[in-house]
């Protein structure tokens, strides 16, 4: 009768998420910033909602892009710290550690290592991992990350051609997170990876069709274990994005494509990677109001790194002195 | 004076209704505790707010203990003799006690459910409180229902 | 004008004759070279401006896409992502001659003849804003080495020009008068000569002649 579940450390993780969130920027504060006359008010604004600058007047790039760094390994330090089943959070901390891995990879077939370019919001630390690709001591890594490893070594040595180490990890990637998901055993987890699997793969299929790729390249490109099936994509690459909006006429990313098909037949992909972060934070905002799972903590993983991203079109954007309108036109929607 | 089967059954009614009625009681507070915690982890400021909302599910377990100590009462535990009793008025006892053993038992682990996502509205909108401890005490109800049947019944159904 | 310092004999007048012809027909030679490599000079560098406004107005738009894709890209990802080319290329610098000026020609050849092979990264984690700045930039290269070329070219032109010109000036205002002049100094000092000759000459003709038939003495007596 008595589930041994994990009932009250997820209420006393949400409740706790619940307090955070009130600290997220909503729209407004975003639209404010972007307004902000100098780059010194919209860095205030920001130190007001708790991101930490070494020095408040500063408009170096690099200083916003640590200081989102810094926010981003907060992000992840507390949902270790309260989310009551972390092996879940795994999944989204997954394509750091596949990042690290094309980094060192990479650097070792270039023969130098950049080591900032590595995360430190793995599962695995990078410097534990950067030790097994040297001594190609593997056993540690999941199979997936393993196998992944030794294709990348046999193909770079049989082709040179550093994209594939991106496509063998990139597809390792979504197949252990696959594997995560169905190991939680949480249909709103498992849903989502299948979304964010299915966006993926209509991106590269439009991003490839844009490059004028063929579809042998293609089907390198498209992960496993969405919702679309990869036949579908693979037959219409010739028919672009028309074509894809007939396949998927009756799925409920219809009405994405719709919206982003008069820009993206100018060439142009923001709108569809707005508009697909936006569908993903739709989702898990759908799901927000459930107390005792891990919902509401997934959205305001989500929901953060949504910020994230807006914060650093809006930096990026006012430093550079991009018109207002560019930026906006950018700007994800926002969770709160 | 001997300890029929009667006894026992009465017995049994009086354990249920604390048992069960104080671990769904044990789980609603708990829970509701576990999010109180989370707010004041980041707001200590709110304690006084979700204090309330933590301790409405505990009521199930001391309405289980009100029926369980009158069920005792009632069969004499507390003066110097136990009434005798028949094992068909043994079964009446725990039947009394099952209202609030099942119903305190479920509410309180709703309610408890209610409590969290009421210390939610606390998190988000502190102003709105008094509107989470209305929708709390809702379930409340159907507490004091299952605890009036179960005294009823022990009070006034059982003849001895 | 300084006059050269010379013997001002006959051989030297000859020798200057010839100098001078020579330094008239080299000027002549030059101060064409020098028109003709204007006129070239003028045409590249009018194709100079137009290819680097293009190649300007280019970039530009390369500089804005990378820009948006580092706004939607966290620099580890966009680092990761550009930090091993794909696309090879091999670049060939011959020279070429414009008017006698050693020139460069540069050409390259991609490894790949895939044109949609620039692109060294994967599509999970990397932004399409990113292809967009990639392709703007691979279609940017082949002007941006026509224009390295042109503006070698138009550097070495220019001071080969400079070069030219400072020829045709020095034998303009100093070669050519200095010969003018000291062949002039040279005729008038042996004319001189000859004039100082001609009249030594004929005081010895006078003083022989007195000699001979004493005309003095003989007008005496008459």
């Amino acid at each position: 009768m008595i589930s041994l579940s994990y009932d009250t450390e997820y209420a006393y993780a949400v409740a706790r998420i619940q307090v955070i969130e009130n600290k997220l920027l909503n729209k407004d504060s975003l639209y404010r910033m972007v307004d902000a006359r100098t780059i010194d008010e919209a860095v205030k604004m920001l130190q007001e909602s708790g991101y930490s600058f070494k020095s408040s007047s500063n408009n170096d790039p690099y200083e916003i892009e640590e200081s989102l760094k810094l926010e981003y390994k907060r992000l992840y330090d507390l949902m270790a710290e309260i989310a009551p089943e972390p092996e879940v959070f795994k999944i989204f901390r997954l394509k750091n550690d596949y990042h690290n891995l094309k980094v060192i990879i990479k650097s070792e077939y270039k023969g130098y290592a950049q080591d900032e370019l590595l995360l430190d919001t793995s599962t695995i630390p990078y410097s534990e991992l950067k030790l097994m690709v040297r001594d190609r001591k593997l056993d540690d890594m999941s199979e997936e990350m393993r196998n992944a490893v030794l294709d990348c070594v046999e193909t770079f040595n049989k082709t040179s051609d550093p994209q594939v180490i991106d496509l063998i990890l990139d597809r390792a990637a979504a197949i252990e997170a696959i594997n995560i998901a169905r190991a939680s055993k949480k249909r709103f987890i498992i849903e989502l990876n299948k979304i964010i699997i299915d966006l993926t793969n209509i991106s590269s299929f439009l991003r490839v069709r844009l490059m004028g790729k063929t579809g042998d390249f293609l089907g390198n490109v498209l992960l496993p274990g969405g919702k679309v099936n990869q036949d579908l994509l693979l037959e219409n690459l010739e028919k672009g994005i028309n074509g894809l909006m007939e396949v998927l006429a009756s799925t409920e990313y219809e009405k994405l494509l719709i919206s982003s098909a008069e820009s993206y037949e100018k060439g142009i992909m923001s709108t569809y990677e707005k508009l697909s972060d936006n569908y993903i934070l739709d989702f898990v905002k759908k799901h927000k109001y459930s107390v005792f799972d891990v919902e509401p903590l997934v959205g305001y993983l989500f929901a953060k790194e949504n910020e994230i991203r807006n914060v650093r079109i809006i930096m990026t954007g006012k430093i550079n002195n991009i018109p207002g309108e560019i930026i906006k036109e950018r700007l994800r929607e926002t969770y709160v | 004076m001997e300890i029929t089967l009667g006894h026992a059954l009465a017995f049994a009614g009086a354990a249920l209704a604390a048992i069960f009625a104080g671990l769904g009681s044990a789980r609603g507070v708990a829970n509701a505790g576990g999010a109180a915690a989370g707010v004041v982890t980041e707001d200590p400021s709110k304690f006084g707010q979700v204090l309330p909302l933590q301790i409405l599910p505990g009521t199930q377990g001391l309405y289980g203990l009100i029926t369980a100590f009158l069920i005792l009462q009632k069969i004499g535990m507390f003066s110097s003799e136990l009434v005798p009793l028949t094992t068909h008025q043994g079964l009446l006892f725990l039947a009394a006690s099952l209202p609030i053993a099942v119903i305190g038992f479920f509410s309180a682990i709703l309610q408890g459910k209610v409590a969290v996502a009421s210390i939610g509205i606390v998190a988000k909108r502190p102003k709105e409180f008094s509107k989470g401890i209305v929708l709390t005490a809702m379930v409340e109800t159907f507490a004091v229902f299952a605890v009036l049947a179960s005294l009823l019944m022990v009070l006034f159904g059982i003849k001895l | 004008m300084a006059v050269m310092q010379i013997n001002p004999t006959r051989m030297e007048l000859t020798r200057l004759k010839n100098r001078l012809k020579t330094a008239r027909r080299g000027h002549k030679l030059l101060k064409d070279k020098r028109d003709e490599l204007m006129k070239q000079f003028l045409e590249l560098v009018k194709q100079n401006k137009e290819l680097r406004e293009t190649v300007e107005r280019m970039i530009g738009e390369v500089h804005k896409k990378f820009l948006i894709a580092r706004a939607v890209m966290s620099s580890e990802f966009l680092g990761e992502a550009l930090m091993f080319p794909k696309q090879k290329i091999a670049l060939k610098a011959e020279e070429g001659n414009i008017m006698g000026v050693e020139v460069p020609i540069l050409s390259f050849t991609t490894e790949s003849t895939d044109e949609s092979n620039v692109y060294p990264y994967g599509f999970a984690t990397t932004s399409g804003e990113l292809d967009g700045a990639i392709s703007t930039l691979s279609e940017v290269f082949p002007y941006m080495l026509k224009l390295a070329q042109l503006e070698k070219t138009v550097q070495l032109l220019a001071a080969e020009i400079e070069k030219t010109r400072r020829r045709v000036n020095a034998l303009e205002y100093v070669l050519i008068p200095q010969l003018t002049e000291t062949i002039k100094y040279i005729s008038m000092k042996l004319d001189e000569n000859e004039r100082g000759n001609l009249t030594r000459l004929m005081k010895v003709k006078d003083m022989m002649l007195e000699e001979a038939h004493n005309y003095k003495a003989r007008l005496k007596e008459e």
